[in-house]
């Protein structure tokens, strides 16, 4: 490519502005799901890159293995999906060669997990400071110094503003809001102050006033405790709002790889640029609100090149025989996999040689 | 009623008839296990305060009152209410003891084999794949073996008596919690909450305990009593074939092994032991299905 020979491999850096000490670098990630019908790649070549205090977001359809790369992280892929190659890099430690003692010590006290459906994510049966205070029964050291159990759970409830805690704490599930509970995840989720927070779709189920403290909540806990977010979801308008960065995944590949402005300005990729026309706009009136024509294919049996030829407005011949790999996108991580787009590049720099200014290759 | 007539739409007036005080026993009956609870609670006063409600001692043979049938049956007497055996003993007594060991079978084999089985379901469930293949083939070929037969091959190498009575019934009684409660978990284990706990570092032995256990619970309770009839039969039939419970203590079974050879001139020899035997395996019976009624939510009605 006419990369510059310095420049490292695409993904293993963040596109996010800012310089912080990297938290998690993902490389060439790849989970399977073994099926009778065989082999699914349902993630498939993941890289990307998440730095101290960054938010991430994921973004893609239903099964484009946003989900499954969130649980490969923490290694809790359902059966029967194994991780069958690539490397997490968590506090530069490799995740692959820990034992499931060790990942057990992580999980909960370096990285927190919330999902998407509050009413079903706390267990009914359970109090809510009985299920809070589990956390601390995993992770006695991380028990904040002089605090008795019961203290550190009020603690991680006021926290997430949880009115009233004292009192909650003796209440199930079922007396909870549906936003009230995914505090209470939340607050599982950050209790032991982990360093990364993966939030799986943690507002679709929420309605929108809702939604908008969560969100803020999430924001906060990034600036007071420096926490990074992994943010799953496949609402774009949530994405501009709180993201550093964009990884836009589609049958199991991210197919753009940018910061949050580069992705809104600039889309590269064919199947960015139809989610994001997709977006209704405010103060125009359309007939219909453009759509991406077809489905998304059916992982066990993907065409022979890009998976998003068959919908896709740009294709070319290229495209159906060959899968594109990565791109440089920008100075720093960001990447795109899609020949158009490659020459798309190719002919904006050209342009700007001409001109005499100093393209950048955005 | 003003708004009704304002609207010129009349509710038809639904009349449901006033529940009839006559069948309110009736409804009670159904609502509430009696009939298990009758039968159950005096099993237990039995076992509990036999030398105190038995007439006689069980043990004591007397041969001229040899054979006395029961009192309401002519030639019976109040002396012996339900009769005497071929040595003389009282039958009524031989009851009242033999419900000791129809109550400690019970719970020691039903505690064992619902803990043995929930544990390697829940292990079997939980983890899948080898661990679970490995399992649920230990209980096929468990469910696949004869039951009766086995347990008389076992019990003829063991020395018969009280200690192999429980460990042959628990070796064949296992195996259906363990399905069972296997089934509940594979569905339990997919809940968000459970992937949760483990995000913040939950290891599987607390998974078991705070999540899995209370999810599985009520299933396990209702196989139990249902496998309280179950229990009770089997250990009738090896004590009647002389396997189980050996004499001088006295079981149901061994009573009607005994009273066998006297069943033309005899009849409550063998009607006694089997009508307890039928009547506490039907409560047992009875009050799992109740048990199933009550703690399904699908069938709880709204008070």
């Amino acid at each position: 490519m006419q990369a510059p020979q310095t420049r490292p491999e695409p993904g293993t850096r963040s596109p996010a502005a800012g310089d912080s000490e990297v938290l998690l670098s993902v490389r060439h990630l790849r989970t399977h799901f073994f099926t009778r019908e065989g082999a699914v790649p349902a993630v498939d070549d993941v890289t990307f890159t998440v730095r101290r205090g960054e938010i991430l977001g994921i973004v893609g359809e239903s099964g484009s293995g946003k989900s499954v790369t969130a649980r490969s992280i923490m290694r809790l892929v359902p059966l029967p999906g194994r991780i069958v190659d690539g490397d997490v890099l968590f506090r530069d430690e490799d995740l692959a060669a820990l034992s499931q003692g060790e990942m057990q010590r992580l999980r909960g006290a370096h990285m927190g997990m919330v999902l998407q459906e509050p009413m079903t994510s706390l267990n009914p049966v359970l109090t809510i400071g009985n299920q809070v205070g589990e956390l601390f029964v995993y992770h006695p050291e991380r028990t904040p110094q002089g605090f008795s159990v019961r203290g550190a759970v009020l603690d991680i409830l006021n926290r997430v503003r949880i009115p009233d805690a004292a009192r909650r704490l003796i209440e199930y599930p079922m007396h909870f809001s549906g936003g009230m509970r995914q505090r209470v995840s939340i607050a599982m989720a950050t209790g032991c102050r982990p360093e990364l927070i993966i939030a799986d779709e943690p507002t679709t189920a929420l309605d929108v006033t809702i939604q908008a403290q969560v969100l803020e909540l999430l924001l906060e806990l990034r600036n007071t405790l420096g926490v990074s977010v992994l943010f799953i979801t496949h609402d774009l308008g949530v994405v501009a709002q709180i993201c550093d960065s964009v990884a836009v995944m589609y049958a199991g590949k991210i197919v753009e790889y940018n910061d949050v402005e580069s992705i809104f300005d600039r889309p590269r990729h064919p199947y960015t640029r139809a989610l994001l026309r997709s977006l209704p706009q405010l103060g125009t009136r359309m007939a219909r609100l453009p759509s991406i024509e077809g489905q998304p294919p059916d992982l066990g049996a993907l065409p022979p090149g890009c998976a998003f030829a068959p919908r896709c407005p740009s294709v070319v011949d290229a495209c159906r025989a060959q899968v594109p790999e990565p791109t440089p996108l920008g100075e720093r991580g960001g990447y795109v996999r899609c020949f158009v787009a490659d020459d798309e590049l190719q002919a904006d720099r050209a342009a700007a040689t001409r001109s005499g200014g100093g393209g950048d290759g955005r | 009623m003003s708004s009704t007539e304002v609207l010129g739409a009349r509710r038809p007036v639904v009349l449901r008839r006033a529940p009839s005080p006559w069948l309110a026993p009736w409804r009670f009956v159904r609502r509430y296990p009696l009939f298990p609870a009758i039968i159950w609670g005096a099993v237990i006063v039995f076992a509990i305060a036999s030398p105190l409600i038995a007439p006689a001692d069980p043990f004591r043979q007397v041969l001229t009152d040899r054979l006395q049938p029961p009192a309401w049956s002519e030639g019976g007497s109040m002396k012996h209410v339900l009769g005497t055996d071929h040595l003389g003993r009282d039958v009524f007594s031989r009851i009242v003891y033999g419900s000791r060991v129809t109550v400690t079978v019970v719970l020691l084999t039903v505690t064992a084999s619902a803990a043995t089985g929930t544990f390697v379901g829940m292990l079997a469930g939980y983890f899948g794949g080898t661990v679970d293949a490995l399992l649920m083939r230990a209980v096929d070929f468990q469910i696949a073996l004869p039951a009766l037969l086995f347990g008389v091959m076992l019990s003829s190498v063991l020395e018969p008596g009280l200690r192999n009575v429980v460990v042959i019934i628990v070796l064949f009684t296992w195996a259906s919690f363990a399905r069972l409660v296997r089934a509940e978990v594979l569905s339990l284990r997919e809940r968000d909450y459970v992937l949760l706990a483990r995000a913040a570092g939950a290891g599987w032995v607390r998974i078991f305990v705070k999540h899995l256990f209370p999810g599985v619970l009520n299933t396990v309770m209702v196989l139990a009593t249902l496998e309280v009839s179950v229990v009770i039969i089997f250990e009738s039939s090896l004590s009647f074939l002389g396997l189980g419970i050996v004499p001088p203590t006295v079981s149901w079974g061994a009573m009607l092994a005994e009273g066998r050879e006297y069943m033309s001139v005899a009849w409550w020899l063998v009607t006694i032991p089997g009508l307890a035997i039928f009547s506490v395996a039907l409560a047992g019976n009875l009050f799992g299905d109740w048990l199933r009624d009550t703690l399904d939510p699908h069938l709880r009605r709204s008070a």
